[in-house]
């Protein structure tokens, strides 16, 4: 075991620590709006530009094709550097481009994959519907072959950034007979096609974040199916993969950050100095927290060596997730009054404390997670 | 970076491993006659032998040039087939003497020919508690912020007293005004404790994953309502936990031991760290497993309380939890 970066890995780091110090925007990223998708757009734009954009996409499509140490490399300089979240392209680029990689037809991955990278197409998840989200297999949204189209009919929600979505991965249901995993379909819809209407729900943290997205008659090129009609369930499930992937090193890192923050603000403040509830409270979040970052570091020797992340990721997540929700929830009772004002969930403390509480919603609940690891990392009986 | 262990290292994991599962079942009959008659004190001459206190001393003390990642896996073992305390106590005194320059006295420790023993300061009180001491040739003093080697000609007034970790036995005893031995203290104990929150973690890592297995097996074979209980999520998810702090607290013991192998300025840290983490992974873990045994959770016979009470006498040497928070909190990260 180590802990060594090889001398072409130290290199590395100078690089990017080199072209994100000169390049990360220096304004605050808008918390919602035009501006917002303008503002992550642009971002995504220069690093295109500066020859950094798809960290993770294999070269053939644009990518970089770093290891995975190397994007652990780029997101620890990411955060240290306060470069700003992905946002709008997190779709696009941590799990629809890839998707399309793993499962499109050469005709998919030339007319989008370009532009996810240069920051011209932004992407949405059209996954859950209001009856179906963590039996996602349950899912109704109807798509009916008419030709050489789908007409799709249904409605989905949560649908992150839909507002501002281009296109987004859909799953239909295109064998209404089939066996529920069977009858699926991942589909490419144009955000932009007739019959499709976008409303935006405003989240706890207090923006208009994810949308109900509804379906009325929408027709859709059956060209636009990725990997195979009603083989939808298995192209999902390499979404998923993704989406739990290593673009969530990100958020690790940053957790950390933030912790240290607290620690450092509560250091300076002379009326906590014999608060040694809140100091060992504090202590012991950064031996966990210092544990998650070691926890990462395994998981990524496991990758290497494995050459695929497996099922510990659930681990990573759920532990990340409960975390963040503690660190959100000390933070604001080390505020004070201070915590009456409500901050971005980018910003300050309040916001993100609010925003943590989707940390153990999205992309997988808690439970789920804790149930995938029962099954598939302890073996245990499947439950129901 | 690599957090895997290596091929070498893979082999120590597998050589403890089975030695001690073999020779060293966690069976509430290898305690039946009490600890002192318990088959591990009959076991150290041959981990001595193997080479398990001499490990990570280097060649000009006799030792074996290992890192800190090799006892850090051979303690995760160590850990979880319950040794007595006389192992952990033997290479730390091991080291103790060998870093004073006492030579003849490292061999005889690192060789098993002199045995070890622990000694634990009551919290607020001026008494010692020392375990596992019945005739052994040293003691070792681990204080919150010295270690000291002792003749057990030091200590007096002892008397058996009921030990909470029944495979161990306990003394509570004076130590004499005056008493002399090989100590460290303050700055100059600083690695020789890095060593031993880092062995600790590691023992604590073992139990944390024993109760675990035990759990899982459990329920998968127990059924009730006409299924296996692991089909509830009552104990599916409770198990979930169970990973999820034994993969926290076994992957912080890897970094830590190659952060104090390679003398990196954060050991301090990384290694408390680990000891907070592994501490509440034992505790926690053990607690859950209780719980999901029913009745025989419950039952002296049954082997998950051995390693609850195991990890509440490891978190008393050394420094125990609220210390190392204070600790870990006024680190600079
Ligand atoms: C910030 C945010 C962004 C999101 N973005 C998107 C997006 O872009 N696209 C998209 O498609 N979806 C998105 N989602 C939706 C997300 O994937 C779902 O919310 C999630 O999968 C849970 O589904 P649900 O909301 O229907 O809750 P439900 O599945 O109804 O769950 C309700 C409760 O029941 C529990 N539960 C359900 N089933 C079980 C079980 N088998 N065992 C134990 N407990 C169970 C859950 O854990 C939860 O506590 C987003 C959600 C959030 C919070």
């Amino acid at each position: 075991m180590n802990l060594d970066f090889t001398p072409e890995d130290d290199l590395f780091r100078q690089e990017v620590r080199a072209w994100l110090a000169d390049n990360v925007p220096r304004e605050v990223r808008p918390a919602d709006g035009p501006d917002m998708k303008a503002f992550d757009l642009a971002w995504q734009k220069r690093q295109y530009d500066g020859g950094w954009a798809g960290i993770a996409w294999p070269q053939e499509y644009g990518g970089r094709g770093f290891s995975t140490i190397q994007q652990l490399i780029w997101y620890q300089e990411y955060a240290r550097a306060g470069a700003p979240y992905v946002g709008v392209n997190f779709v696009g680029l941590l799990h629809g481009g890839p998707t399309l990689i793993a499962n499109g037809s050469e005709e998919q991955k030339t007319s989008h994959l370009p532009r996810i990278l240069k920051g011209e197409e932004v992407w949405c998840q059209g996954f859950s519907e209001p009856g179906s989200g963590s039996d996602l297999a349950s899912l109704r949204t109807r798509g009916e072959i008419d030709g050489d189209h789908l007409v799709v009919n249904g409605q989905k929600i949560w649908t992150s950034f839909g507002q501002f979505a281009d296109f987004q991965e859909l799953l239909v249901r295109t064998d209404p007979d089939a066996p529920k995993h069977k009858g699926i379909s991942w589909v490419i819809c144009d955000m932009r096609s007739p019959g499709i209407r976008v409303r935006p729900i405003k989240t706890i943290a207090g923006h208009p974040e994810y949308c109900e997205v509804f379906y009325d008659d929408v027709r859709i090129p059956l060209a636009n199916v990725v990997g195979g009609l009603n083989n939808g369930w298995r192209v999902a499930m390499s979404t998923l993969g993704f989406e739990r992937g290593t673009g969530f090193m990100a958020e690790q890192v940053r957790l950390a950050t933030d912790l240290e923050a607290l620690i450092a603000t509560v250091k300076a403040r002379v009326d906590l100095a014999r608060d040694t509830d809140i100091q060992r409270r504090l202590a012991r979040l950064r031996a966990e927290v210092a544990a998650l970052q070691a926890m990462t570091y395994s998981s990524i020797s496991l990758n290497e060596r494995r050459g695929a992340p497996g099922a510990e990721a659930s681990i990573l997540r759920l532990y990340h997730g409960l975390l963040t929700q503690r660190l959100g929830r000390m933070s604001m009772e080390i505020l004070g009054a201070g915590s009456l004002e409500l901050t971005d969930p980018e910003e300050g403390w309040t916001g993100p404390y609010l925003y943590s509480f989707s940390r153990t919603i999205g992309g997988g609940t808690a439970e789920i997670q804790r149930n995938i690891i029962a099954e598939r990392v302890l073996g245990l009986p499947r439950s129901r | 970076m690599d957090l895997m262990p290596s091929p070498e290292e893979e082999q120590i994991i597998d050589m403890a491993r089975g030695l001690l599962s073999k020779e060293l079942p966690v069976d509430y009959l290898r305690w039946e006659e009490g600890p002192a008659k318990a088959a591990d004190r009959a076991l150290l001459p041959q981990c001595a032998e193997l080479g398990w206190i001499a490990l990570g001393l280097s060649e000009e003390h006799g030792g074996f040039g290992f890192g800190a990642t090799e006892e850090m896996l051979l303690f995760r073992e160590v850990g979880r087939a319950l040794v007595t305390p006389v192992l952990f106590a033997s290479v730390i005194a091991a080291r103790l003497a060998a870093t004073l320059g006492e030579s003849d006295l490292t061999a005889a420790i690192a060789t098993g020919n002199a045995t070890v023993s622990l000694a634990v300061p009551d919290a607020g009180g001026s008494g010692y508690f020392l375990i596992d001491a019945e005739g052994s040739d040293r003691i070792l003093l681990v204080d919150h912020d010295s270690v000291t080697l002792l003749d057990p000609s030091a200590f007096s007034n002892r008397s058996a007293i009921r030990s909470l970790d029944p495979t161990v036995t306990l003394e509570s005893a004076v130590l004499d005004s005056g008493a002399a031995g090989l100590q460290v203290g303050g700055r100059d104990a600083e690695p020789l404790f890095r060593h031993i929150s880092l062995l600790i973690a590691a023992m604590l890592v073992g139990a944390a994953e024993a109760v675990r297995d035990l759990s899982v097996a459990h329920a998968s074979e127990r059924t009730q309502f006409g299924q296996k209980i692991g089909t509830f999520q009552a104990v599916s998810h409770p198990c979930a936990d169970m990973a999820v702090r034994c993969e926290a607290a076994l992957s912080q013991a890897k970094l830590a031991a190659v952060v104090v192998r390679d003398a990196g300025d954060d050991a301090e840290f990384q290694v408390t760290a680990a000891r907070i983490v592994a501490l509440d992974a034992a505790l926690s873990n053990a607690a859950a497993a209780i719980q999901l045994h029913g009745g025989m959770g419950f039952a002296a016979e049954y082997p998950v309380h051995f390693y609850l009470k195991r990890a509440h006498l490891l978190d008393q040497v050394g420094g125990r939890i609220a210390l190392q928070l204070d600790d870990l909190f006024a680190l600079n990260a």
